[in-house]
């Protein structure tokens, strides 16, 4: 039976280990976000969390653009706000996000817990993560 | 031209009490002058009439991009003051772009402000009214204000001789060091409002910028003076108060609330050095 709980802070603190990360297109298809991806979110009791999350390395000719497209980083405070969850970025693999707000729709399904970001201009991105004992 | 350069100062931090039953202290200093206080037409500003403004139809002007009769009340509609306001004052908030940007410090997770009385009546300190991630709405992110005569960040907008509150969060912003005062002390902000006549009295209409403070220098760089990151609106009545809490899902007993609140001395203030 599927079980779906809704967030709140007391659910989701603790460390979760990245399981699946897919993106869906406006034509809805849907594909991994590269080869071997695996990544941490933390989510502490004093209002912090990090996340980092990497991927194979694809190689091109660029090899500083290889090294950052296979690194998803950040790092900064999260609020609960009804089903979303919002993470303030302060510290980013990207410092163009610094100071903006990472809004994710937020779900509980089955002990997993979901993160799926809105419409963005590569598409929907949907994350589950497993929590760590 | 400094147009983006804002002097600010150190502030000594006074150590204060929290009390869990509401206890709100919401006397008004706000010292209006009679003959400012009437607009010179009730339908300038978009066909409004002032003094049946409240936070929340401000807040709905903001969200529905109303932004010109906004700044016409923010440059040409406030009262000239002598005094800061004093005591709790409930608040409403917009963000500005579309793209979000301290949604929960400056928006859905902020009901309001508290200043606090001082020996000084133009120079003060308060705490922001910030839901805590575990829940409760806790006296966070203190900032430092002064009552200016004037501001580089409105010059020229604002009518002469009406002055501007100035709030300045960044050194220190902490009291308790909750997660949000460590990301305000990261990303930093700078705001200025000024009072218009409301439907219960005053109303403070603020304007909040993103920047940076060096301790050195003490100068706080405005990113970007026509880039605002979200409005706010403040009603210190206590009719506002109550509307509030009848408005909003969270209750007074969420609140952690200020017993009483401290009187900024005048040692405080030297200290502070206050520029703007």
């Amino acid at each position: 039976m599927d079980i779906s709980i809704n967030i709140n802070t007391k659910n989701i603190i603790g460390v979760w280990s990245l399981q699946s990360f897919v993106i869906t297109d406006e034509n809805n298809l849907s594909k991994n976000w590269g080869d071997n991806v695996h990544g941490t979110l933390i989510y502490t009791e004093s209002g912090h969390m990090s996340i980092s999350i990497n991927r194979q390395l694809v190689s091109t000719d660029n090899e500083f653009k290889d090294i950052y497209d296979a690194i998803l980083s950040y790092a900064g405070i999260y609020q609960i706000n009804g089903d979303k969850i919002i993470h303030t970025v302060t510290e980013s693999s990207n410092p163009a996000r610094i100071g903006q707000d990472q809004v994710r729709h937020a779900k509980l399904d089955n002990g997993h817990l979901v993160l799926s970001s809105g419409k963005e201009s590569f598409g929907v991105a949907r994350l589950v993560w497993a929590k760590l004992k | 031209m400094k147009k983006n350069i804002v002097l600010v100062s150190l502030l000594i931090l006074n150590a204060f009490s929290c009390a869990s039953k509401p206890n709100r202290q919401t006397a008004q200093s706000v010292d209006s002058e009679a003959s400012d206080n009437q607009p010179t037409s009730a339908n300038d500003c978009g066909g409004l009439k002032p003094n049946d403004l409240t936070i929340w139809t401000l807040q709905k002007m903001a969200n529905d991009k109303k932004i010109d009769t906004l700044n016409c009340l923010f440059n040409h509609k406030s009262i000239a003051i002598t005094k800061l306001p004093v005591g709790y004052a409930a608040g409403t908030a917009a963000r500005v772009f579309d793209r979000p940007i301290l949604s929960g410090p400056t928006g859905f997770a902020w009901k309001g402000k508290i200043f606090f009385p001082s020996e000084d009546p133009t120079i003060s300190k308060g705490l922001n009214r910030i839901r805590h991630h575990l829940g409760r709405y806790k006296p966070t992110a203190s900032f430092v204000t002064k009552l200016v005569p004037s501001h580089a960040l409105v010059e020229g907008q604002i009518d002469s001789g009406k002055p501007i509150v100035v709030l300045n969060y960044t050194d220190p912003v902490s009291e308790n060091d909750y997660a949000v005062e460590g990301l305000l002390n990261k990303i930093q902000v700078y705001d200025l409002m000024v009072p218009v006549p409301g439907k219960n009295g005053d109303i403070y209409i603020g304007k909040t910028w993103r920047g940076q403070y060096n301790k050195k220098t003490k100068v706080f760089n405005v990113y970007n003076p026509d880039e605002l990151t979200a409005w706010f609106f403040l009603d210190f009545s206590q009719a506002a108060l109550n509307e509030q809490e009848d408005r909003q899902v969270d209750k007074s007993e969420d609140e952690v609330y200020i017993k009483v609140l401290p009187i900024i001395k005048k040692e405080q203030i030297q200290q502070m050095n206050y520029n703007y």
